[in-house]
């Protein structure tokens, strides 16, 4: 193998330089989150952990320009934007307002099998992204769900409660949310990364 | 003689007077197939028809003795009759099967002279000589019938054809005077053409009773394997399938695997099967598990498209993709339907009917109409209003009972009529939250979340 091909694989890091191998990102839509984010946005190969404490920080705005972007190019291909398990009804004519094809959105409650439905969804490969609401997932299957999103290329987000934030994880991404206490600049929302790969963990206000 | 039907004819048979329908035989070519060994029963010969369908779309089943095919049409096709012939020989070598060939131009004379060994009669001209060498057994005639046309002295059918026709009608019989004619293309003889099931199934059968699922796992694959088979040949495709599984004691237990479009590979059929079988709880072991399929409808395929991805798209399909109405089957097959589907807007007032579950038509592509996008909306509705207790609300920032961000009334014509003024109120840890304040009963209700 030669230096090259080392070097733009995504499994090996470099600690300087910030080089990062040629991650398959897709832009928040927030530039500064962006510009912090390796390859400038959410990493599109493997999972991404989201640790809230209540519902309504923002969890879903956040997401909201990049699922736009995505469920266009999953409307050309004919694939699928899957929600598993959400605690709600995600209001079709909010996404809309949003961008997002709602011919493309695939709900699935499975009940307790929350991350069986995860795995079959990234290993189909018809998916492009998945957003999945999980109470309790341990070491072994995270690390299952992150080699099929990585080898399937599908975007994972598990939304987690906040007391599974120190389990140890295999995730690409991790971070809380929370709502900004002082005077809100855009959407109130506060994100602290605790894990990023080859970046170091940040605060942001969005 | 006494005892048979003394019809009364007049002197003249057919009288010349009466308007006789004038018969036109169309060019036809009929070959009969007469199978020897096995014993020609029902569903060989279905089997058979089946297959013959390749050749000629009317195949006619003649029960217990074989079938007749009517080959004038595919001539062209198949260059010829030889090479009819000898596609339906190799096909009955290939199946170990043994059976005569005889083509005629009509279906009768073609049965008759299958029966006897004879050759191909390929002219209608050389009809009447071809089944007048033929003994009178080829008929397959009633015993009575031929025993006494035997003590008339008759021999063969071209004796019959000799005897005046009234006097033959009166003695024999009308229904074998009409057989004659019917044989000779002089009346029409009308033969509906086989059509092959519309539904199929397979059966396996376990050696004892079980509730092991490797058992029925292995069980699928070969009968969708078969299945694949049959509705390719075909050319059909099944929409649902049902389960039988057979148990000794009780009655069957049944269930109904639905797919989202009608599909036809092996794959495709198996794995919400698979993803079904894993979840069964069955209340007791099975003898034997069956398939039968929905309705077949026509197969139809989408072409391939020509144009190759963009090297270096991160967001191209993946080698191997498995089709998106597959992951649906896959994930119902588990779950069942009604835990799968997609989600649209619809343009109305009320909140809860402002959006709709897709169940079925999941592989449309444009969906919502434009006027239903709203900006005000939050993205997580509740299933149903909540009811938001007075303690609870003291948790989030005051709420003015006069400035209300929207009032919605509507719904007096359907009795689901609502009276709201909806607040977007924020909760103490900073959580946005969408509620409203029932006209009717002054109470509040919690119903959405702007996550």
């Amino acid at each position: 193998m030669d230096l090259e091909g080392l070097l733009s694989d995504s499994l090996l890091w470099r600690g300087s330089g910030g080089h990062f191998g040629n991650t398959a990102a897709i832009a928040t839509g927030f530039s500064e989150l962006d510009h912090y984010l390796p390859g400038g946005g959410w990493p599109l190969t493997g999972i991404s952990e989201i640790f809230i404490e209540r519902y309504g920080l923002g969890e879903l705005s956040i997401l909201m320009p990049a699922l736009a972007a995505l469920s266009s190019r999953a409307a050309e291909t004919r694939r699928w934007i899957v929600w598993v398990a959400p605690p709600f009804v995600p209001y079709a004519p909010a996404l809309a307002h949003h961008g997002v094809d709602l011919s493309r959105i695939l709900l699935v409650h499975p009940g307790e099998e929350a991350l069986w439905a995860v795995e079959q969804v990234i290993r189909s490969k018809s998916s492009l992204a998945v957003l999945a609401w999980v109470r309790a997932a341990d070491m072994p299957s995270l690390r299952r769900l992150q080699l099929g999103a990585e080898a399937c290329r599908c975007w994972t987000v598990l939304f987690r409660p906040v007391s599974a934030i120190d389990q140890s994880s295999p995730a690409a991404l991790r971070f809380r949310l929370s709502s900004a206490t002082s005077a809100d600049p855009q959407l109130g929302i506060h994100i602290q990364i605790q894990k990023c790969r080859g970046r170091k963990p940040r605060h942001f206000l969005l | 003689m006494s005892g048979l039907p003394y019809p009364v004819l007049p002197e003249e048979f057919p009288p010349k007077t009466a308007a006789v329908p004038r018969y036109r035989q169309a060019e036809a070519l009929w070959l009969a197939v007469q199978l020897r060994d096995p014993a020609p029963g029902t569903a060989l010969l279905e089997s058979l028809a089946t297959w013959a369908q390749s050749l000629t779309p009317v195949v006619v089943l003649q029960p217990d003795e074989g079938l007749l095919l009517e080959v004038h049409g595919s001539l062209r096709y198949f260059a010829g009759l030889k090479a009819i012939r000898r596609q339906l020989q190799e096909e009955l070598d290939r199946r170990g099967w043994t059976g005569r060939l005889a083509a005629a131009p009509t279906p009768l004379s073609a049965s008759w002279l299958v029966r006897c060994k004879s050759s191909d009669v390929t002219e209608a001209s050389a009809l009447a000589g071809a089944i007048g060498r033929l003994p009178l057994a080829a008929t397959g005639w009633p015993e009575k019938v031929q025993r006494m046309l035997g003590q008339m002295g008759l021999r063969s059918i071209a004796d019959c054809l000799r005897l005046p026709r009234v006097g033959f009608a009166r003695r024999v019989g009308l229904a074998w005077l009409d057989e004659l004619d019917r044989a000779l293309g002089k009346l029409p003889d009308f033969r509906p053409a086989w059509r092959a099931p519309q539904r199929l199934s397979r059966l396996v059968e376990f050696s004892s009773e079980t509730t092991d699922q490797a058992w029925f796992a292995e069980a699928l694959r070969g009968m969708t394997g078969s299945l694949e088979q049959e509705l390719r040949q075909h050319q059909v495709q099944v929409s649902s399938i049902r389960l039988v599984f057979r148990h000794i004691r009780s009655s069957n237990t049944l269930t109904q695997i639905s797919y989202v479009e009608p599909v036809h590979e092996q794959a495709r059929l198996l794995s919400p099967l698979l993803a079904h079988i894993e979840r069964l709880q069955l209340a007791e072991p099975a003898i034997a598990l069956a398939v039968e399929t929905s309705v077949l409808v026509p197969l139809r395929t989408d072409p391939p498209g020509l144009l190759l991805p963009a090297p270096g798209d991160p967001l191209q399909p993946v080698a191997g993709a498995c089709s998106d109405l597959a992951l649906v089957e896959n994930l119902r097959g588990r779950f069942g339907t009604r835990s799968v589907f997609g989600i649209d807007a619809v343009a109305e007032h009320r909140p809860e009917y402002a959006w709709r579950r897709r169940l079925n038509e999941l592989a449309a592509k444009k969906t919502g109409e434009p006027d239903c996008v709203r900006d005000d909306r939050p993205l997580w509705l509740l299933p149903a209003p909540k009811k938001w207790v007075a303690q609870k609300k003291c948790q989030t920032q005051k709420v003015s009972d006069t400035f209300f961000s929207e009032r919605v009334e509507s719904g007096w014509w359907d009795g689901q009529d609502i009276r709201r003024d909806y607040h977007v109120v924020t909760g103490k840890s900073g959580e946005k939250l969408w509620l409203f304040r029932d006209r009717l009963t002054g109470e509040w209700y919690l119903h959405g979340i702007f996550g």
